[in-house]
This record gives C-alpha cells, structure tokens and sequence, in this order.
C-alpha cells in the first residue's frame, strides 16, 4: 500500500476538485486531506508518528485543523509539485570517508521534498500549503559563532544509484566533490544548499541539478556550483520546480567537517 | 485686547510674510523629516537590521529638526552668530545642571558604537529579562515577558552586567535529573540521550549528552545537556522535560524526592499512625 500511495505519478499529479469530495494524498510521511466549498478550499495534513500506534492513515482524524484559503475565483484544480527543503541539508555519510588531495568523487544523495501545494487563482498562483514529506531533526553547521542550521539525514552516499519510482517523496541530487588542497580531506559530514537547486523529473525519478563543490584547504573559501541543467543520469529530463534561492555560485567558508569542532559542553575542540 | 485687534488690523503683506514663510517652513519640513525617517528606517530595517534603521532614523529626525529650527530663526531674524554664543554660555549652564543626563548621552554612544546588544535582542539586566524596544540618547526600552515597559537608563547599562540571551544562534539547555540509587545508570542515560535524540527541536549536533553530576542526599544526580536554536529554547525544555517525566514513569523509573517529617514536640501527642498491611 505504501509503495503505491508513494508512486511519482500518484504524489504530484494535479487534484480535481470539481466533484466535490474529500481527496486523500499521502506523500513520505505526510497525509494530505483536500475539499473546496465554493471559492474556499481547505487543507489539512499530518505527519505520520513512527513511534505512536499505527491507524488507518486515510481515515480523517477527528481533531485535525484545516488550513482555509478564499480565492477570488472558482478553483477546478489544485496543483501538488514538489520542492527542496528551507534550509540546507547536512548530509552525514554512512561511513566517513577520505578523499586523496586533489582526488574528485561523484556521490549521490536522496533528500526528502517538501510539499508545495497551490492553485491558480484567475491566472495567478496561490500557495495554500508547504510543508515537508518527512519530518527531519535539525542540526548545526558551524562554530558556536557563525553557522547555518540545517535539516540531518544520513546517507549512504553512494556512487552508484538505481531511480526509484515508488519513492516518489525522494529527489535524487548529484554532488561532486572535488579537492583541491593539498591535503587529504576526510568527509564526516557534507553541507547540501538545497534551497540553491533545481528539480527535473524523467519519469521514473526526481533528480536535482548537479552541485559542484570544491574544497580548498582548511581556512581557504571554498567554491559551490549549481549546474541548473538535468543530471547526466537523467539527460532528458524535464523542469518541475525552480530554486528557490536562484544563486548559480556560493562562496562558503566551510562546507564539510572532517572534525567535530564544538561539543555540548559548549568547549571548542579537535 | 484692543490693541491686539488695532495690531492685526495694521499688519500688511509684507509684515506676515515671514510668518507665512515659518508656517511653510514649519509644516513642508516636518512632513519631509517624517517621511524621510519613515522610509529610511524601513528601508534600512530591511536591508541592514532593525538596530541600524533606528540609529539611522534618529540621525535623520534630529539633522531634520535641528535645520528647521535653524532656518525658522533666521526667517525670523535673529542673528545666528550672536546665538551661537549665547548658546555656548547656555549650554555651560545645563551642563553643570544636568550632569546624569550627558552622562547617559555619552553611555549611549559607547553602547551604540560597542553594540553588547541590538533592538530585538533578549537581555538581562539585573534582575530584569526583556526585548529590546529602542536604544536613545538616554536610555534604552524594554518590553518584558509579562509585557511590561521597563526604561532603564544608559548609565544604568554600562555599569551592570548585561547578559545577551539571543546573541548566538544555537543555545543550551541543561536540564537536571536526579534518579534513584537503585537505578541503573547506563540505562537511566541512553534513556535520557533517546529522548533527546526523538525530540525534533533539539538539534543533532552539537551532540546530546549526559553528566553524571554528584550523588546527592536522596537521588544520583545527572544533568541532560541538549542544543535547540534560540527561537525553539524553551519548547525544547517544557517538551524535553515532559518526555523525561513520561518515559521514566513507563520505565519504571524511580525520580525521588525529599519527604518532610514533622516532629510536633515532647510535649503533644504523637501522630496517629495505622499499620496496614498488604493484605488488608
């Protein structure tokens, strides 16, 4: 049930509100409830608990809050794309590993979307709802000083990846690493600007943009780079969503830890 | 209150042009301050942040005023040299007179050029924890939690400890739990690191931990130390502190706590007490 109701084709395909019912969409972990009344619609979602007792995830809970939105005109359709999270991801590698100076590595990552649901209201778009397929922790990214708060996943950042059509909720993004120190890097944990990329679909999977990210040494500025094009897997592939930060280059100071350089008791170390 | 009308009636064009030249003066100048200090402040706010749109607006107000003021005096015809140094005996003497008020002018100069804080900002001063409102030439605004106004003067700041709570982003909350003796405790803390770890607003890294912190009179005391960003501090805390509660009590976990005795005296009864056993 669950690889169905997560299917590419069923978790971002257009809603038809003209009959008049209650629609259910579910997408990772997110269950969506749509209805319209005249110019009014109304959204409702919530997460799966993976801990809490497991219920008929279609059934509408009694207790739910509807997120109401009145358009100027008649609404038909609604419209469900995907989109990259808010914030950066901090991607940490099942095992870390090591990369030779100036040695390159292309590694694949599946990150969780967002939800991005809307209509056209008279030609103009209207989002109703956003919000993410998973339920990510957050994590910090920097010293106790600067730093970005990110979404945690861990990944197997593997160099190698098989689309996956009943995982519909996942984009596939390409990262290369490239170092160009003179020292070895050891890649504990990567920094991702999802916000920075694209998303193209083929089909069968969503796939974002190629990120280029070059290390430079320990306190060098280091260079990211966002292709804007389908990946090379998935060369036909077709726009779906646009960044949201539209930003071909970023210049950060840090964008792997190969140390942990802050712990809980607030002491800096490695 | 005949003379007044005599007057008025006497006056030509020529006698109330100046008059009329300050009534323009006065009401297009204001205008364009007020404007200009409203656009710029959120423009400013906007761009930059809401510590240099207030400083940048203040400047603006006091320029704009400080040149209409100017400018309605010579409309009037003084003289601005001869009041330049009437204004210097003048100021000689409210300065002797108002000695604190210069000095929380000066404080707030070092406290806008030392910047420990910014509008918005959460300080402590004293006892006193708020939002920072505005930061003026006397004294700053706050607003605290129970949404009172508290004006506390420059002078005032720069002189205490001032405790910056939303300076950096990330914060900790050290949360301490006393357990009992016969408790395990390597169970006790990977509990404690599971909840941490299930809490969505407790950030990943830098990583929970847990200190055993000393044994105390009736518990084996240890403090959990998780980071939450500063906007998610204290749901962090109330929901951390709740799943403690509710976990260790599905566990089976004893959280003790100091039972008071009273002793009434030699010279009253004792307390009643009834045995009852298991049984009964």
């Amino acid at each position: 049930m669950t690889d169905i109701l997560n299917n590419i084709d069923y978790c971002w395909s257009d809603v038809d509100l003209r009959d008049g019912q209650l629609h259910f969409r579910q997408i990772g972990d997110i269950s969506i409830w749509i209805k319209h009344q005249g110019k009014e619609i109304f959204v409702a979602h919530r997460h799966i608990n993976r801990n809490g007792p497991q219920s008929d995830i279609e059934s509408l809970p009694s207790d739910i809050s509807w997120v109401r939105r009145v358009c100027r005109g008649g609404i038909d359709t609604v419209k469900i794309r995907p989109v990259f999270p808010d914030i950066p991801v901090v991607v940490k590698p099942e095992s870390t590993f090591n990369l030779s100076k100036k040695a390159e590595i292309k590694i694949y990552v599946r990150i969780p979307l967002w939800v991005h649901i809307y209509a056209l209201d008279k030609g103009e778009e209207v989002t109703i709802l956003e919000a993410p397929s998973v339920l990510l922790s957050k994590t910090w990214f920097g010293d106790f000083f600067e730093g970005d708060i990110c979404y945690w996943i861990s990944s197997g950042a593997k160099t190698e990846v098989e689309p996956d059509r009943n995982r519909g909720h996942l984009a596939i993004s390409p990262v290369h690493l490239h170092n160009q120190s003179n020292d070895d890097l050891t890649v504990a944990k990567l920094s991702l600007r999802v916000p920075n990329l694209t998303i193209f679909s083929d089909g069968e999977q969503l796939w974002s943009d190629q990120m280029e990210i070059d290390y430079r040494g320990e306190n060098e500025v280091g260079e990211i780079r966002f292709s804007g094009h389908p990946p090379q897997k998935a060369p036909k592939a077709t726009l779906i969503t646009k960044p949201r930060i539209v930003e071909k280059n970023i210049h950060p100071f840090k964008s792997f830890t190969s140390m942990i350089n802050i712990n809980s008791l607030g002491l800096p170390t490695g | 209150m005949g003379h007044t009308f005599e007057y008025i009636r006497n006056l030509n064009l020529k006698d109330l042009l100046p008059l009329i030249r300050v009534a323009v003066l006065l009401f297009v100048g204001i205008t364009i301050v007020a404007w200009m200090v409203r656009k710029k402040r959120i423009y400013i706010t906007k761009k930059f942040s809401a510590q240099q749109g207030l400083i940048v607006s203040k400047i603006i107000l006091y320029t704009g005023l400080s040149l209409i003021f100017i400018s309605i005096l010579r409309e009037l015809g003084f003289q601005l040299s001869t009041l330049v140094g009437a204004a210097g005996i003048v100021g000689i003497a409210v300065g002797f007179a108002s000695q604190t008020s210069v000095s929380n002018i000066i404080s707030g100069l070092f406290l806008i050029a030392e910047r420990p804080f910014e509008v918005n900002d959460i300080i402590t001063v004293g006892n006193i924890t708020g939002a920072v409102l505005s930061i003026d030439i006397l004294s700053i605004k706050l607003r605290t939690f129970d949404n009172k106004f508290v004006r506390i003067p420059n002078e005032t700041i720069i002189k205490s400890d001032v405790t910056n709570v939303t300076r950096f982003p990330i914060r900790r909350i050290d949360i301490p739990v006393g357990v009992a003796y016969k408790e395990d405790i390597a169970k006790v803390r990977a509990l404690l690191l599971d909840i941490a770890r299930n809490e969505k607003v407790c950030l990943n890294e830098p990583e929970p931990i847990v200190i055993l912190s000393g044994f105390g009179n009736s518990s084996v005391d240890m403090l959990l130390l998780v980071w939450a960003e500063k906007a998610d501090w204290l749901q962090a805390k109330n929901s951390i502190t709740e799943s403690i509660k509710m976990r260790f009590d599905e566990e089976g976990i004893e959280i003790p706590f100091p039972h008071v005795s009273i002793y009434a005296g030699s010279e009253t009864p004792p307390f009643p007490v009834k045995i009852i056993s298991d049984n009964q």
